[in-house]
């Protein structure tokens, strides 16, 4: 029997464990390998496997580990790439899916030049197709349209994946063990032509994966200040604080924290919405959330028609009324 | 300082601003770049160039551009051309950028329509250029200094207006997009358009409509209106002990 083709899960740097963001990435690619007999690959680079990392990514249906070993916390795009490209080469794979993260936006983009590949950005949903061996990748156009993509000839195919709350968990036996794989990075080099981007992240405790409750803010708060309000608010309710695009451009928030179509989508609980206008790149963040309240001044804004209910109020002076009620009840 | 703006011609449905009052059909965020672009100009002089792949009607949007301070637009446009997906179009844009004289080439987030934002990265990897993205509060940061290396540079909204002036128009009126068609680019034919992409859709379909009841809405007193939403969501009960009952 031939060997079995791979389907790689890009990872890029990871401290002690994977964020749930590549869980669920991994959760979503292990149901397409189980059903289609690919061996899923992680790659990633870090310090050492950790124990906790080395089951988490068992648990998540890895069989295969492609690591970098490398001393120093970050590893650049440019070393990363180097070491990929003769991995890839070398073993085939017949798909690589990448989480809709800045390193994986831009890995992702660099690979299909020097591979002259395809890459489907965005995608919401993946099948395969076994008879004619495509991925087929569906991705939004924009709020009711989709379009389904297929990269017919060349390989590997790649996409990045926007993520969604998984809730399957897989039957694994645990007698088996990760095959690793393991590189050495160079030291650093200094003349790199590719830029990092500085990678933030927001404290964990305001994030958003896996949340019930997550708060919006956007552009109507006014100013950095008000939105800091938010957080207070979410203290209350342990929630996550996430941002519109419009508030990450503006300085409020990080663009970790952005949702959207260029961010990331939630599909928490509940979901209140701060001076939010409803741009359609906007709505497909949110438009999983199963309860949707929106605060706003304009009750004809486009977010209010997707929501259960609408206070129409000044944002600010809501969520001092919030705060206030909350902390005495 | 010469600069490149690469700009994108949309379909008419996702017009999103205007340029002297006229519905334009040009990527909201790369008007942005082309803003950037002119303010740095007035800051350090030079030569701003846009150039555009895209069908022949694009010309009418893209002479609009000239009044903002422009110094040339190139709209490259050949009928090979069609159909082409984000590897073949970054290929044929780094193409035509090698051939101009630039320092840094400038390009919007991300375009309105499919949003997919990889051109420019895929730019940057083709010309082995560095790649810088700038959000709009960071746009001091921007130096000519840090240019020096050539580079991609992605920009957020620029925040200031630029508002031409009389004379701006009226000279801008005169002014010719130039053509460029694919000899000037000499890629082969087949490897353009949608026999050169690797990438096909296979279908484009429409989602059905969900339909949502209309929401309630409270107005009036902030308290007021509070209290009702907190009872009607069940919020106020969140955090309490009963939670885990109440999620149940």
């Amino acid at each position: 029997m031939s060997k079995r083709a791979e389907c790689w899960v890009y990872g890029g740097i990871i401290g002690s464990t994977i964020h749930d963001c590549e869980k669920n990435l991994l959760y979503k690619a292990a149901s397409l390998c189980e059903e289609n007999g690919f061996k899923l690959c992680f790659f990633l680079c870090t310090k050492n496997i950790s124990e906790e990392l080395y089951d988490v990514l068992k648990q998540c249906g890895v069989k295969k580990v492609y690591f970098i070993k490398s001393g120093h916390a970050r590893v650049s795009y440019n070393t990363q790439l180097e070491i990929i490209i003769p991995i890839i080469q070398k073993e085939q794979p017949e798909i690589i899916l990448f989480p809709c993260t800045d390193s994986g936006r831009f890995i992702s983009a660099y690979l299909s030049v020097k591979l002259q590949t395809g890459l489907t950005a965005d995608c919401i949903q993946l099948e395969y197709d076994s008879g004619e061996g495509q991925l087929l990748q569906t991705r939004r156009v924009n709020m009711s349209e989709m379009v389904q993509v297929v990269t017919p000839n060349r390989r590997p195919q790649l996409a990045t994946v926007l993520f969604q709350k998984v809730y399957e968990s897989l039957l694994i036996d645990p007698s088996e063990r990760l095959e690793i794989v393991e590189k050495e990075a160079p030291l650093e080099e200094s003349s790199t032509p590719y830029s990092d981007l500085q990678v933030q992240c927001i404290s964990k405790k305001y994030s958003f994966i896996n949340k019930d409750i997550v708060l919006v803010g956007g552009a109507g708060l006014g100013s950095k200040s008000n939105f800091l309000q938010l957080y207070k608010l979410a203290d209350l309710l342990s929630a996550g604080v996430g941002a519109t695009r419009r508030a990450v451009d503006l300085g409020f928030a990080e663009k970790e924290q952005l949702i959207g179509m260029s961010g990331k989508i939630i599909s928490s609980q509940i979901c209140i919405e701060f001076g939010v206008s409803g741009a359609s790149q906007h709505l497909i963040g949110i438009e999983s959330c199963q309860n949707l309240y929106v605060v706003n001044k304009d009750e004809d804004a486009p977010i209010c028609s997707c929501a259960q209910g609408i206070i129409v109020n000044d944002v600010n002076e809501v969520i001092q009324t919030l705060i206030h009620e909350l902390s005495t009840i | 300082m010469n600069a490149i703006v690469c700009v994108k011609y949309q379909k008419k449905n996702y017009i999103k601003c205007k340029v002297l009052g006229y519905p334009c059909q040009i990527g909201s965020q790369d008007l942005e770049a082309v803003k950037v672009a002119c303010l740095l100009k007035s800051k350090y002089q030079g030569k701003i160039t846009v150039i555009s792949m895209g069908p022949e009607r694009a010309r009418k949007h893209l002479g609009l551009l000239y009044a903002l301070g422009v110094d040339e637009i190139i709209l490259l446009s050949d009928i090979v051309y069609a159909g082409s997906d984000t590897l073949v179009t970054s290929e044929i844009l780094s193409k035509m950028i090698s051939k101009l004289d630039h320092d840094f080439v400038l390009c919007g987030i991300k375009s309105d329509d499919s949003a997919t934002g990889q051109v420019p990265l895929q730019i940057s990897a083709r010309l082995n250029y560095g790649y810088k993205e700038y959000a709009e509060n960071r746009f001091e940061d921007f130096r000519l200094d840090s240019a020096k290396n050539k580079s991609v540079i992605v920009v957020g909204r620029c925040g200031s207006r630029t508002f031409p002036t009389l004379t701006e128009i009226k000279g801008a009126n005169g002014k010719e997009v130039f053509s460029w068609s694919n000899q000037e680019i000499g890629k082969n034919n087949e490897d353009c358009g949608i026999a050169g992409s690797p990438t096909k859709v296979k279908k484009l379909y429409k989602e059905k409509d969900i339909d949502r009841k209309r929401g309630v809405f409270w107005v009036g007193k902030v308290d007021d209106s509070v209290k009702r939403m907190l009872k009607y969501s069940g919020l106020s009960l969140w955090g309490k002990e009963d939670m885990d009952v109440k999620k149940g």
